[in-house]
């Protein structure tokens, strides 16, 4: 599928490319070519439909690695577009004018990343209400310590046992019980 | 052949539905157990779904278990409701949604928490998003543990809430009034200034007139 499609590609620096099998591909490109390539892809290769936008936090490379999962209209070939995005405060130019139905992926990024959008008209509260602490999504956000300085947790049962210490027990039996069993045997 | 002594699952209903009609409430007057036994014995659920518990719902309402031998219904507004079922986790969005039905319930009005994710956040007990402990929140009458109980632990729920109500002990409504603040402060504290508006518990700055 790649050999096909990438001589057409001209002009766009693919930094990466992966064939997955032969209706599977993932090509990389740097951010400022991703809006350009997804509208070639779109007008004149038949990859129609964008199925989602995915998102992968590398904090250690301090990018985020975005995917964006294209589909042809006959079903029969996928083609994901990645990039490379920086961590700190970089804008991904909005994808609407292209798909609709970006504006609810990218509402979901803005939200759960803290990507802001450029171009975005509507990029307000989605799943979230109100929050102000780091978005969730990125890594450095410490999900037990915000469950444990917001929620209280219940206590425990006050004749609460520990399981584990009851499987060792029960296991210690067990084997004292075969050992004495070998014993008479012999 | 395996015999059992007393009845199981299922078969517990009938004695169930017989079970709360023989009830003395001694400590009632007349009058009072008149409307308690009124009050057990039509109890309009809310119509309203939270989490997968919610999917409980649907065969204890429908001919499988047949909730309504029990005189339990769906009502439509939380004005018209009597119980107010959290089935399931519970996520902050959602709590704000649960609050302001709550308030608008008329009282006398019951809460069952159905799920682990209500008593202790259950498999939700990391999220950064669902709440831990719901009597935090709002005051709840009856717990239903498991993930997720049976439709039957349900009817087994109802039916004791039925007795406490035959028993004219106090529902949660009575907490929610005695310890506002305490219910507020909680509520504060996980919704930040998204709190719901507070003109369904005007009661509250009205001087304590419902």
């Amino acid at each position: 599928m790649l050999d096909a499609l990438l001589p057409q590609l001209h002009g766009f620096e693919i930094i990466e490319q992966t064939q997955r099998g032969e209706r599977q591909a993932f090509v990389r490109v740097p951010p400022a070519q991703l809006f350009s390539l997804l509208g070639l892809l779109k007008q004149s290769h038949g990859f129609v439909t964008l199925t989602t936008i995915a998102c992968a936090d590398w904090m250690e490379d301090g990018v985020f690695g975005l995917t964006y999962v294209l589909e042809t209209a006959e079903r029969d070939r996928v083609l994901g577009v990645q990039t490379h995005l920086g961590r700190d405060g970089a804008a991904l130019e909005t994808a609407i004018p292209l798909w609709p139905q970006a504006e609810i992926f990218e509402r979901e990024l803005h939200e759960m990343f803290g990507i802001p959008i450029s171009g975005h008209p509507s990029l307000g509260d989605f799943m979230l209400e109100g929050w102000t602490h780091t978005p969730p999504m990125r890594r450095e956000f410490d999900t037990l310590k915000f469950v444990q300085d917001t929620y209280e947790m219940r206590g425990g049962r006050e004749d609460n046992q520990d399981v584990r210490e009851a499987i060792r027990r029960r296991k210690e039996a067990k084997k004292a019980a075969a050992a004495a069993a070998n014993g008479d045997a012999a | 052949m395996y015999h059992h002594e007393h009845c199981e699952g299922f078969q517990c209903e009938q004695q169930q539905l017989e079970a709360s009609l023989a009830q003395s409430g001694n400590e009632l007057g007349a009058l009072d157990r008149l409307m308690a036994w009124f009050r057990q014995r039509s109890l309009f659920v809310l119509a309203y779904g939270t989490g997968c518990g919610a999917i409980e719902m649907r065969p204890l309402m429908t001919s499988r278990f047949d909730a309504e031998r029990f005189g339990i219904i769906g009502a439509a507004t939380p004005r018209q409701a009597d119980v107010l079922v959290i089935s399931g986790y519970l996520a902050i969005k959602t709590l704000k949604r649960v609050i302001r039905s709550y308030e608008q319930m008329q009282a006398p009005k019951y809460v069952i928490g159905l799920g682990s994710c209500t008593i202790n956040g259950g498999m939700y007990w990391d999220s950064y998003n669902t709440i831990k402990q719901l009597d935090h929140y709002i005051p709840v009458d009856m717990y239903v543990n498991g993930c997720m109980p049976r439709p039957e632990a349900l009817i087994e729920g109802f039916v004791a809430l039925q007795q406490r109500i035959a028993a004219g002990t106090p529902s949660g409504f009575e907490r929610y009034r005695a310890n506002i603040d305490w219910y507020k402060a909680n509520q504060r504290r996980v919704l930040g200034d998204n709190m719901p508006p507070d003109y369904t518990y005007d009661w509250y700055h009205a001087g304590g007139v419902a």
